[in-house]
């Protein structure tokens, strides 16, 4: 059989885990920008998570895809990490 | 070379959505490589946390075509598509097989062995978290001696193999260590290897916080550690010549084991052997 007739597999569907991310679940601290203009900006290499990214507007966090980890706000000034729940203590 | 991260494609081939946990350094190497691989990338990955990072079934968080191969064979699967794309004709696709630590050195290392004596046209990366992290953490031969793991509470007793001068051997045509924490070192490291016509290996030390005893927040301080201390040189070794490719501070040896849960047994007269060994090995030494 000729290599283009072989039967095509179903196969996964590109980044299709990234279009339904819901890392929200896993976040206790979430991180905000409190400075943008001492944001180093090499700490988008250092997201595991693709969550920082650079546009026209500056930087931008998506909570989509940000687990919390905290390694922006560790690594980058300019990143503050605040309490994803707020409210009295055990209660969310 | 520099690599300007402002200049870099926006595109996320790899990294939104991935399953891991937070804090990933396996998930950070991947981001980094594939910011330089570009979409034109084939990726072969063993059973690893790197495989189950990239999804199950038909869900995929990976944006360029992923296998996820049988434990032993990434390489040889690498082999086998670059021969399928040599024979259609198409040759500015980069592939990549992506093992862990257990499915380069160890399980995998037959396949591995063999791609690199035949100076297959692929990239070969190990990205290095010093354990089986993917089953729970048990020891390695990429576990570093009296390091703490799942299936050894008192330490393993013998010293890491050393993958980089194993490969070193082989004659490939680029071997280089990186780490996470020197993304525009890794990066142009991925550059040389992709433009390589032989086969490449790379070693990337990825922490992962589970296994090593740190927070998730604290991943890149202590990759950044194990390199300033000069227990992780950074590298290359181009068609047979070596050269370091950033020069360590060279801060107390102590500075990185002490950040370490897995390190919690050790006593200061190891730490001292470790120290003596970096400052013979940079020159500093008397």
């Amino acid at each position: 059989m000729a290599l283009k007739q072989l039967p095509i597999v179903p196969s996964g569907d590109p980044g299709g885990l990234a279009e339904s991310a819901n890392a929200g679940v896993q976040r206790i601290n979430r991180p905000v920008i409190s400075d943008a203009t001492k944001i180093d900006p090499i700490v988008i290499l250092f997201c595991p998570d693709g969550a920082i990214s650079l546009d026209e507007s500056g930087f931008v966090i998506s909570y989509k895809f940000c687990k919390g980890c905290g390694i922006c706000a560790k690594e980058s000034e300019g990143i503050v990490m605040v309490p994803e729940y707020t409210g009295p203590k055990g209660i969310f | 070379m520099t690599i300007n991260v402002n200049s870099l494609p926006q595109v996320e081939l790899f990294g939104q959505g991935n399953v891991g946990c937070k804090g990933c350094g396996a998930a950070i190497a991947g981001r980094q490589a594939m910011k330089v691989l570009g979409e034109r990338t084939i990726i072969t990955i063993p059973a690893s946390c790197m495989a189950t990072l990239g999804g199950s079934n038909t869900r995929s968080a990976w944006r360029v075509p992923f296998y996820h191969t049988l434990f032993e064979c990434a390489p040889a699967v690498s082999s086998g598509i670059r021969a399928a794309l040599e024979i259609q004709g198409i040759k500015d696709v980069n592939v990549v097989s992506w093992g862990g630590d257990a499915g380069s050195a160890d399980i995998g290392f037959q396949s591995l062995t063999g791609a690199a004596e035949r100076q297959e046209n692929i990239i070969h990366v190990l990205y290095d978290n010093e354990m089986y992290m993917n089953t729970g953490g048990q020891t390695g031969s990429q576990t570093p001696i009296y390091a703490i793991t799942s299936n050894g509470s008192l330490g393993k007793k013998v010293r890491k193999k050393n993958m980089l001068a194993i490969m070193e051997a082989h004659g490939i045509d680029y071997v280089a260590s990186a780490n996470i924490a020197y993304p525009e070192d890794l990066m142009a490291k991925f550059q040389k290897a992709a433009a390589k016509k032989g086969f490449s290996y790379i070693h990337i030390l990825a922490p992962c916080h589970r296994g090593w005893g740190i927070k998730p927040e604290e991943t890149i301080e202590v990759a950044r550690k194990a390199t300033e201390c000069g227990l992780w040189e950074l590298f290359e070794v181009d068609e047979g010549k070596r050269t370091r490719t950033y020069e360590p501070k060279l801060i107390p040896v102590a500075d990185y084991f002490k950040a370490q849960g897995r390190f919690k047994n050790l006593t200061d007269e190891q730490i001292a052997e470790f120290q003596k060994f970096v400052d013979d090995y940079y020159g500093k030494g008397e």
